[in-house]
């Protein structure tokens, strides 16, 4: 288990670091000049040199790369070419917003998906079983901008539950929070669904009803334990596409989170701030996944010995 | 309130009756409400005993005269709700530090004040820090009276040395063009200012009245350090920055020792209303959706089919003035065809073919005027001979490209010459009335055998591209309320920014630089008048439409008035009536 462990941790630094190199060299190459942006183009010639020498933006990319990352590696993400305050103080004030959107979504996902994924599998093939499972494909297909337009329309000018947009109370939550989970239910409840269904036509299953168990004992403390499994490891994959998801809620719903500071950053050119901001979506995916696979290995004992 | 019902039904002997009906009802209500008590009270006791009944009326009138006293003398009045105006804007300002911003909001003119202002019904310039000012018959020499009330919100007086300080202090920035021509400013005593220029410039007080001159704190900026802009601003505006929260709100307090507005503002000072939230929202729908909802009060940027749908909203008043800007089709003139003898002869035939009534109607909803010259309305070198204006005739550009040997030989429907087909590539960036006009465009000159092949970029890209001179042809909206636009754009000085359409005329530089140097506002006028005429017979661009400058908001906000930049940004005069429930 110890083995597994640390085997993993190691993994975790050559991903983020691949994952930060893609997308510095996309920013780069992507066309657009910040310099440009943030001059206007009322600047003389010489003011557009000077800012870019001293910005470091006309040295060769590799350069640009490594001093990038040797300063990451330290936490120090630069300024933001705009407002001049540390990339890290930026993202840390708008962090707290956004995971408190990906915990709110992941865990109505959760909420939902365990019921929907039992029922689901229990009344397999009845008309229950097709409308759960359209219900959730229906909110998977669906752009989650587009959901979250209909429930504001619905929500929040119709029967005005809710504020359009925003951020406060818990009000300002738990729309944003629901478009975000049912968009990433169908996935975890078809596996719950799949995980119970495949659980259940086990031989263990039979004898256990030959004792005389009642049935839901059979299905809550028996059968879905198994079918749990995967469904843990669904969660840490999960959690890179709460992440992306999470982006688009937040500009839909005005929610001031990393979401809103990325696509700003990007349509300024704000470099320091998008390598930054990628770097720690790219470090929470990572340990997401690295958090799945840890309890994986603890559900699932079969998992630490190999 | 269902008075009747509930309250007759809750009613009991023991209780003050005054005090409660005060508590819950309004005045008729509460007239009403005694009256039906004391009749059906009345009734009730009669059929027990009229001694009873007798020692109830004295009670009931004692109670009345009690509650009454309570009410208009004793009972503690709730705080007053401060008047709160909610805005949606798009997006914040990059800074607030005057001498690094490259584009304006209309926060600035809650924060700050400029020297002079200019009227926006009658586009004279008025005061501002300044109370008059006089200039030497040569132009050479501008002498500013301030006014000797006004302060910085940090509590420092707002005198000549200061606003030196700020004026001069734009010569580091993006907008050092504007202070160019002031070679140095003189403060011979605290209140008044000597500009001593380098040579005459009759756009100086134009200048002067933009935000983009607004007179910052030399205190607070040397206080705050890099901060100020991003975090702190202070001005002597009527309106003082309270909390900007990055990509959430940005809020501003009435700053209740203002009363030195400008004397166009029927309220010099302090503002009516008490606090301003800007919350920003980048997404239009959402924006849309919260006036709609009515989370905020206003928004500044309406779309023109929500605009036409607001109008029929009784509680929405739809503010549109016209625009000060112009959709034109651009061409980079290094290229084919613009850099041949056919060039000038194909950009007159497209503007000629352009329908721009039917744009103006179909695609903007009547949000926008036909432009059949370069400059728009609102600025007075826009009225030149109508000789000069590019109607709609497209069998007149059909003829103009017939005679000039382009003809459609293969019958595909464009036209070729020399083997070479009319087809030429437009970029455009994703705007959405952008999108929608060039694809009208599009449509209109595949009639006269014109092929165009639209491209669309994100606003970054685009101009990215356009700084590169990769395009051919396309199409952006400009917008600026001065004819010195012109140089800006098409001065071969400023190739290849701003004048990406690399635009290389002696002629017209010269011409340019002449308007330039005009001493006076009228010469100036007459100048840029003619530089005009010159750009339009050289068909620089192709003027589409005026876009017109929307607003809406409920009609509890009131004293809103458009001016030429759009909605007036002073808001001394705006005020908020009490809201109705919703």
């Amino acid at each position: 288990m110890r083995e597994y462990l640390v085997k993993r941790f190691l993994m975790v630094i050559p991903t983020t670091l691949l994952a930060v190199f893609i997308s510095f060299s996309i920013l780069l190459l992507t066309p657009g000049d910040p310099v440009l942006l943030l001059l206007g183009p009322k600047a003389p010639p010489e003011a557009y040199e000077k800012l870019r020498a001293e910005l470091g933006l006309n040295l060769p990319l590799h350069v640009q790369y490594f001093r990038f990352l040797c300063k990451a590696l330290t936490g120090d993400f630069g300024k933001s070419l705009y407002t001049h305050e540390p990339v890290i103080t930026m993202i840390m004030d708008k962090l707290p917003k956004t995971i408190e959107l990906m915990l709110a979504g992941m865990l109505i996902s959760m909420l939902l998906a365990i019921p929907f994924g039992v029922i689901s599998a229990i009344k397999q093939g009845s008309i229950v079983d097709r409308v759960l499972t359209s219900f959730s494909l229906l909110f998977y297909a669906t752009p989650s901008f587009c959901i979250g337009l209909i429930f504001i329309y619905f929500f929040s000018m119709k029967l005005r539950i809710f504020p359009v947009g925003g951020s406060g109370d818990i009000r300002y939550l738990i729309l944003p929070a629901l478009v975000l989970g049912l968009s990433g239910l169908a996935l975890p409840s078809s596996l719950v669904r799949s995980g119970l269904i495949d659980a259940l036509s086990q031989e263990f299953i039979l004898s256990l009803r030959a004792r005389g168990l009642p049935e839901r004992t059979i299905v809550y403390k028996h059968a879905l334990r198994h079918a749990l499994i995967s469904f843990i490891t669904l969660l840490g994959l999960n959690l890179g596409w709460i992440v992306g998801g999470s982006v688009v809620i937040e500009m839909v719903f005005a929610r001031p989170g990393i979401g809103t500071l990325l696509m700003t950053a990007i349509r300024r050119r704000d470099y320091p701030v998008v390598q930054g901001v990628i770097f720690m979506l790219s470090f929470f995916v990572v340990i997401g996944n690295l958090i799945a696979d840890i309890l994986y290995a603890l559900v699932d004992p079969r998992i630490r010995y190999r | 309130m269902n008075f009747s019902g509930n309250i007759l039904k809750e009613c009991s002997m023991s209780r003050c009756f005054a005090s409660y009906t005060v508590e819950f009802c309004s005045g008729i209500e509460a007239k009403t409400l005694y009256m039906l008590f004391y009749f059906y009270g009345f009734l009730g006791v009669l059929m027990v005993s009229r001694r009873i009944l007798l020692v109830l009326v004295l009670v009931i009138i004692a109670a009345s005269v009690g509650g009454y006293i309570y009410y208009q003398f004793l009972m503690p009045r709730p705080p007053a709700k401060p008047k709160r105006l909610i805005i949606a804007i798009s997006s914040e300002p990059d800074t607030l530090d005057i001498s690094k911003m490259t584009w304006a909001t209309t926060i600035l003119a809650d924060i700050y004040d400029t020297l002079v202002t200019q009227d926006p019904v009658t586009l004279e310039f008025k005061d501002g820090l300044a109370e008059r000012w006089e200039v030497s018959e040569d132009g050479l020499k501008w002498t500013f009276y301030l006014k000797k009330d006004a302060r910085f919100h940090d509590g420092t007086p707002v005198n000549a040395s200061a606003i030196a300080w700020s004026l001069m202090k734009l010569k580091e920035g993006p907008s050092a063009y504007m202070v160019d021509a002031i070679e140095k400013i003189e403060t011979p005593d605290p209140y008044t200012l000597v500009f001593i220029m380098k040579r005459p410039d009759a756009n100086l007080l134009w200048n002067l009245a933009t935000v983009y001159m607004c007179i910052m704190s030399p205190s607070a900026y040397q206080k705050y350090g890099e901060e100020y802009g991003t975090k702190y601003a202070v001005g002597s505006g009527p309106f003082i920055l309270k909390e900007w929260i990055k990509g959430e709100r940005m809020v501003v307090v009435r700053n209740p020792e203002y009363k030195w507005g400008p004397s166009w503002c029927k309220n010099r000072g302090p503002a009516y209303i008490d606090e301003i939230v800007y919350r920003i929202v980048p997404e239009e729908t959402t924006r849309i959706m919260m006036f709609e909802a009515r989370e905020v009060d206003m928004l500044l940027e309406v779309p023109p089919h929500k605009a036409k749908e607001y109008e029929k909203n009784p509680d929405v008043t739809v503010l549109s003035g016209p625009g000060y800007g112009t959709y034109c089709l651009w061409f980079n003139h290094e290229v084919w065809p613009w850099n041949t003898t056919d060039g000038i002869i194909i950009k007159k035939a497209i503007a000629y073919a352009i329908d721009r009534e039917a744009i103006a109607e179909h695609v903007f909803f009547g949000y926008a005027d036909p432009a059949y010259v370069l400059l728009p309305p609102v600025v007075p070198e826009h009225d030149i001979p109508e000789e000069y204006h590019f109607k709609y005739d497209p069998e007149y550009a059909k003829k103009l490209l017939e005679e000039a040997g382009w003809i459609d030989v293969d019958g595909d429907g464009v036209r070729e010459k020399n083997g070479r087909k009319l087809i030429l590539k437009c970029l455009a960036h994703d705007a959405s009335e952008i999108v929608k006009t060039i694809e009208v465009v599009q449509e209109q000159l595949a009639k006269i055998g014109i092929k165009i092949e639209i491209e669309v970029y994100d606003w970054t890209t685009f101009h990215d591209k356009l700084r590169a001179g990769v395009q051919q042809m396309y199409i952006r909206w400009w917008y600026w309320p001065n004819a010195d636009i012109l140089d800006w754009f098409f001065h071969s000085r400023m190739i290849p920014f701003p004048n990406h359409s690399r635009f290389n005329d002696t002629e017209f530089d010269r011409m340019l630089e002449y308007a330039m140097k005009a001493p006076t506002w009228e010469e100036r006028v007459a100048r840029f008048k003619n530089c005009h005429i010159y750009a339009i017979q050289k068909v620089v661009w192709v003027p589409i439409v005026y876009p017109r400058i929307i607003a809406a908001f409920y009609n509890y906000v009131t004293g809103v008035k458009m001016g030429i930049w759009g909605v007036v940004d002073i808001k001394l005069d705006w005020d908020i009536k009490p809201a109705p429930a919703l």
